[in-house]
């Protein structure tokens, strides 16, 4: 949901709320660390607020790792101004169609600021336009339209109907009469000609269907970027882009080098983190523990949200001990950044490999270091392949060496990487502008652990029931239990799948948070509540039948139960089974004697 | 929780006028009638809308807030035929808006009314005021839409012109003084709009014969108007552009 903060609300102090939201800075002066990047902020803020002339730089770019406050000194910055805040954030569609309707017409427009009286640009009344994350927006202009071969007609019904049985009962071709009765799929031409067969009604449908062309789904973000780079030249009122890696945007288009005031945030100071720790503990009327804002301040890195939901998450935590052991200790602090940017910008091989000795971690900690900074560092195609092929083998090695715990391949692996990979760049002069980036796929693997460990939680609960090891019950059953659980499946209700489910979650007694990921909603929802009591109610007789419910002959469950529990007196009786369960019935179910009004 | 009966043009007007700027509205449905104001995303232009008493069939129930989706109640819209009466009922508890129309009862999820802006209205008293008549500003809208994507709206004594230039064409419209119904101007007032907003707003007023245009000299335009005869009336206000000289 768009928030469409209007200056000056981003300053009530709710008692309620997440840390974050709380502590939130309204003024520049509230923001911790970062002094000089909130200077330079103002200043650029100053060339708008000033005079009618736009300043040389419309907009100001505003760079940094997670958490450091560059979207909370944005609103901070409007607040001070006495500006609008227009806001698009990365949840919302950004494609070049939103950006033009959104930010493209407040940047050239007045606006009206939420304030009783109406001010315009020249008086001051300035709108702050705000692109949050725009690192995470695509520049193609049109989006390639998926080019699939062209399916043969042949194909696209077997595809559609499986088998010439089912063609011939939907196309009306029953009878053996009605020609062509087709009995195998080679008798369907890949074309339809000029067949009679063509006109027949279902027939038309599916033809229309085949001839369709599949569409490319519309990319959220398309041409996304370059309505932006058109954007900061020409806006009128003062854009704010803030993002946790200019290059994207750089490399997209020379203008958000040159047009674009660059202001770059850096981690939160550890002494400027105690002190509004300390403050935000004091007000809070929490003892200042010093091993819990020590374990805070360590974990955090200089990330300020991180720290103050560190805090929040070990406050009900009964003890200095059980809070510190909450928050993992201190991580050891391993500077591979720095440690890359010499084995990178080092071409000669000894070199690179002397650093590989200084520093101790395991080569495998390195390699996604390496592989994710290697494409930014190589001069040239050449350089890039020839360092990428270094960067295999040393790969291959290390799989090698965990697989059949050789790790006396350790010490040749670490050296192709570094210095194998070093000399193979081909970088002749080094110009410091190297910027090392943490590793994606490191981050994402941190993003999402909360998340993986509820995946395996569920799967280690459910293993004994389904007779499946974790790793086989992510890779086949767990799409399935998607299916089953989801709440907007049609046949969610339906008696069969709610007996599967509760008999499930009775069998591996799964809890609200599990059946949570399962259903894909939050664990205090209603939803959840009803499965769970379902599913301890089970060993009492079901409710009685919506009368309104055409009565459903009992179905057999899909997945075999190991606790079967008698049933209890009073129970329906377990039904004989039925042949095969069907979901819709055909005209061919029906007796015509047996219907109302039907011939005697 | 309530219930409201509604002629289906006055329902389509309505909504109409409120999609030119937002997606989700806010609604509040009393006795006295519906309600509702809302700011454009680019915080560009306003609205202010408010059906009486008599526009309504029927209400029963207690004033109350609900947050709508307008283009779920357009595609009801699209079910209607001119003079049906369509019937809105809500329950609180259930979070459900119930819209039926002849035999079709649709049922729709509402948005939480909390997740919507509610717009602070600035005072906008702009000094010139002029009543144009709908089918001359359409025609002027029409003109102007092929040459620019914005519109100089001018007031003086000799009367009311819409100017629109391009880079080689340029469009005017001029309504002299004797053909307006009203006209209060002192000096000559002047002031640019987005020409899609100027022009989606007047589309989006379909009943009423003539609007009242309030302007100023770059600042925001009021655009009065009325809907479903004197049975609701409307405000649209919209910010001039910012001009560099």
């Amino acid at each position: 949901m768009r928030r469409a903060t209007v200056a000056g609300s981003v300053a009530d102090r709710r008692p309620v709320g997440l840390l974050t939201e709380r502590y939130r800075p309204a003024t520049l002066s509230e923001v911790v660390g970062n002094g000089a990047a909130v200077e330079a902020l103002r200043r650029w803020a100053a060339g708008w607020a000033a005079g009618r002339a736009p300043p040389r730089y419309r907009a100001a770019l505003l760079s940094g790792p997670p958490g450091v406050g560059k979207t909370t000194v944005a609103a901070a910055l409007a607040h001070d101004c006495g500006w609008g805040l227009v806001e698009m954030n990365a949840s919302e569609a950004r494609n070049r169609d939103a950006i033009d309707r959104i930010a493209g017409r407040a940047s050239v427009s007045n606006s009206f600021s939420g304030e009783e009286t109406y001010r315009s640009a020249r008086d001051g009344g300035r709108t702050l336009i705000l692109l949050d994350e725009a690192d995470c927006l695509s520049g193609r202009a049109v989006e390639e339209r998926t080019k699939s071969a062209p399916v043969g007609l042949r194909d696209f019904l077997r595809g559609r109907y499986g088998t010439v049985e089912a063609l011939r009962a939907s196309w009306s071709l029953a009878s053996p009469k009605t020609p062509p009765a087709w009995t195998s799929w080679e008798e369907i031409p890949q074309s339809p000609g000029r067949a009679g067969w063509a006109q027949l009604p279902n027939a038309r449908r599916d033809l229309e269907l085949w001839r369709t062309p599949v569409r490319a789904r519309d990319s959220s973000d398309r041409g996304g970027l370059a309505a932006i780079a058109q954007l900061v030249r020409s806006t009128r009122q003062p854009l704010l882009l803030t993002v946790n890696d200019e290059t994207p945007l750089v490399r997209y288009s020379p203008v958000f080098r040159t047009s674009v005031a660059r202001i770059e945030f850096g981690p939160v100071g550890e002494a400027d983190l105690r002190r509004l720790l300390g403050r935000i503990l004091a007000t809070e009327r929490r003892s200042p523990e010093g091993p819990v804002v020590d374990a805070v301040v360590a974990r955090a890195r200089g990330d300020v949200r991180a720290a103050l939901t560190d805090l929040e998450a070990v406050g009900p935590l009964p003890d200095v001990a059980t809070q510190v052991a909450a928050l993992g200790g201190r991580d050891r602090a391993t500077p591979f950044a720095d440690f890359v940017r010499e084995v990178l910008e080092h071409p000669r091989y000894y070199r690179a490999v002397e650093i590989r000795e200084r520093i101790d971690a395991p080569p495998d900690d390195l390699l996604p270091w390496i592989e994710e900074n290697l494409p930014a560092a190589a001069s040239g195609p050449v350089g890039r392949h020839a360092a990428f092929r270094a960067l295999a083998r040393a790969e291959v090695l290390l799989a090698r060496a965990r697989r059949y715990r050789q790790y006396g391949l350790w010490s040749y692996a670490g050296e192709i990487l570094t210095g194998g990979v070093g000399a193979a760049l081909d970088r002749t002069a080094t110009d410091g502008a190297l910027r090392i980036q943490f590793p994606a796929f490191l981050a994402g693997m941190g993003r999402n652990r909360a998340l993986r460990s509820l995946r395996r939680e569920t799967l280690t609960r459910l293993g004994p029931v389904l007779h499946l090891s974790v790793r086989k019950g992510s890779e086949t059953m767990l799409p399935v239990l998607f299916q089953l659980f989801d709440p907007g499946r049609p046949g969610f209700d339906g008696p069969e799948a709610a007996r599967t489910r509760s008999g499930l979650l009775g069998a591996a007694r799964l809890e609200g948070e599990q059946v949570a990921y399962l259903m894909g909603v939050e664990p205090d929802s209603e939803r959840v509540a009803t499965e769970l009591a379902r599913a301890e109610g089970r060993p009492r007789a079901p409710p009685p039948p919506d009368p309104e419910e055409t009565p459903l002959p009992p179905r057999d469950l899909v997945v075999a139960l190991p606790r079967e529990s008698p049933a209890p007196p009073g129970a329906i009786p377990a039904a004989p089974p039925v042949a095969k369960p069907r979901r819709q019935r055909i005209l061919g179910d029906y007796d015509p004697a047996a219907e109302p009004g039907g011939t005697p | 929780m309530f219930k409201v009966r509604i002629r289906m043009e006055v329902l389509r007007e309505a909504v109409e006028i409120i999609s030119t700027l937002v997606a989700e509205v806010k609604l509040t449905v009393s006795k006295d009638g519906i309600d509702a104001k809302a700011v454009d995303p680019s915080h560009v232009a306003m609205l202010i809308l408010k059906l009486k008493d008599t526009a309504l069939e029927l209400f029963t129930g207690e004033t109350t807030e609900i947050g709508v989706d307008v283009e779920k109640i357009k595609e009801v819209l699209r079910l209607s035929r001119p003079g049906d009466i369509i019937e809105l009922q809500y329950e609180g508890g259930k979070n459900r808006l119930v819209v039926s129309v002849g035999k079709i009862t649709r049922h729709m999820g509402v948005v939480d009314p909390a997740g919507i802006t509610d717009p602070k209205i600035p005072n906008v008293t702009p000094p010139g005021v002029a009543v144009v008549k709908m089918d001359e500003l359409r025609q002027g809208i029409r003109g102007s839409e092929s040459i620019s994507d914005h519109v100089t709206l001018v007031l003086d004594a000799t009367g009311f012109t819409m100017h629109s230039e391009g880079e080689t064409d340029k469009v005017d419209l001029h309504i002299p003084a004797a053909s307006l119904s009203r006209i209060e101007v002192k000096d000559a007032v002047r002031s640019m709009y987005p020409l899609d907003f100027f022009s989606n707003m007047v589309k989006s007023i379909t009943s009423s014969e003539e609007v009242t245009l309030h302007l100023g000299n770059e600042y925001p335009l009021k655009i009065e108007f009325q809907l479903a005869g004197d049975r609701g009336e409307g405000r649209f206000l919209l910010a001039p552009r910012v001009e560099e000289d």
